[in-house]
């Protein structure tokens, strides 16, 4: 499925994200139709969005080696700011892991106002956090 | 030398060593992409390590300071500037070659990206599509974050 990154990163115009239906955290356990549909999927959120630039990003493997925030895994499309510099990180430092937990709480805290999991696999919380593609 | 005059796809602003500019400055003097096939050979200092009939697989010339790996996909076929122009079956022969050099290489974690489309969005320095692949050397001391610049 294809997501917009509801936590942009800062100098960023668009963040969008493919993820896989189910668990996946090993990218060596892509199928043939994996590869197609993301392919696909990317193809469609750069015609659909009028992306003339970016990047493409894929965290894999043990977070203490690529600061991903979630093991599930997914690729990132990433529209910087044109004129302000934008540099994702794959590795950061304590107060930064500290600034990222308090952030994730938030967004745990966040989630349980509005029902918890439940509500996030509900239809009313399906059509806030997915936009149509 | 003016955008049109220079046929190299190579953006020299966003050069990271004095090394990478100077051989940069070289090749837009020569006038042609050394990430298409034909120049490959001939401008890349770092050796070939994988070829498929898509991809050339080597090191970076000039790898992000803080990484253990820095490694480059080329795409072959063609210069193409968009994931969306390269082959369906090219896209899957990438994951292919990545799982790979994820086994050989034994690396634990890391990222891989792409950048694309204008440059003004990603901060590339060659145009032509590539793909990349690091790892962080965590475990060296001292070691520092590594950003990577994406625009």
């Amino acid at each position: 499925m294809l997501l917009k990154n509801e936590f942009p990163h800062r100098n960023t115009t668009q963040m969008w994200l493919i993820v896989p239906f189910r668990h996946l955290t090993d990218i060596s356990r892509l199928n043939p139709g994996d590869k197609t549909e993301i392919f696909d999927l990317f193809s469609r959120c750069i015609a659909n969005n009028e992306i003339v630039g970016g990047g493409v990003m894929w965290r894999f493997g043990h977070p203490r080696l690529n600061v991903g925030t979630i093991e599930h895994a997914h690729v990132n499309v990433i529209v910087p700011t044109p004129g302000q510099e934008y540099r994702p990180p794959f590795a950061k430092n304590a107060s930064e892991h500290a600034e990222d937990y308090q952030r994730m709480l938030g967004f745990r805290d966040e989630l349980m106002t509005r029902g918890g999991v439940a509500w996030l696999g509900s239809v009313q919380g399906i059509l806030e956090t997915q936009p149509a593609v | 030398m003016s955008m049109e005059e220079n046929k190299s796809g190579l953006i020299l602003e966003n050069a990271r060593t004095p090394e990478q500019k100077a051989l940069m400055q070289k090749i837009v003097q020569d006038g042609v992409c050394p990430f298409c096939a034909e120049h490959f050979k001939t401008y890349h200092p770092k050796p070939i390590l994988k070829e498929t009939t898509y991809w050339f697989f080597t090191e970076n010339m000039s790898p992000y300071a803080g990484t253990k790996y820095h490694f480059i996909f080329v795409y072959k076929l063609s210069h193409i500037t968009k994931p969306s122009d390269i082959a369906p079956e090219a896209f899957a022969d990438l994951f292919a070659l990545i799982n790979a050099v994820i086994e050989e290489y034994k690396i634990p974690g890391g990222a891989f990206f792409m950048r694309f489309g204008d440059t003004q969005y990603n901060g590339s320095s060659v145009e032509h599509l590539h793909s990349q692949l690091i790892m962080g050397d965590a475990d060296a001391p001292g070691h520092e974050p590594v950003r990577v610049k994406l625009g």
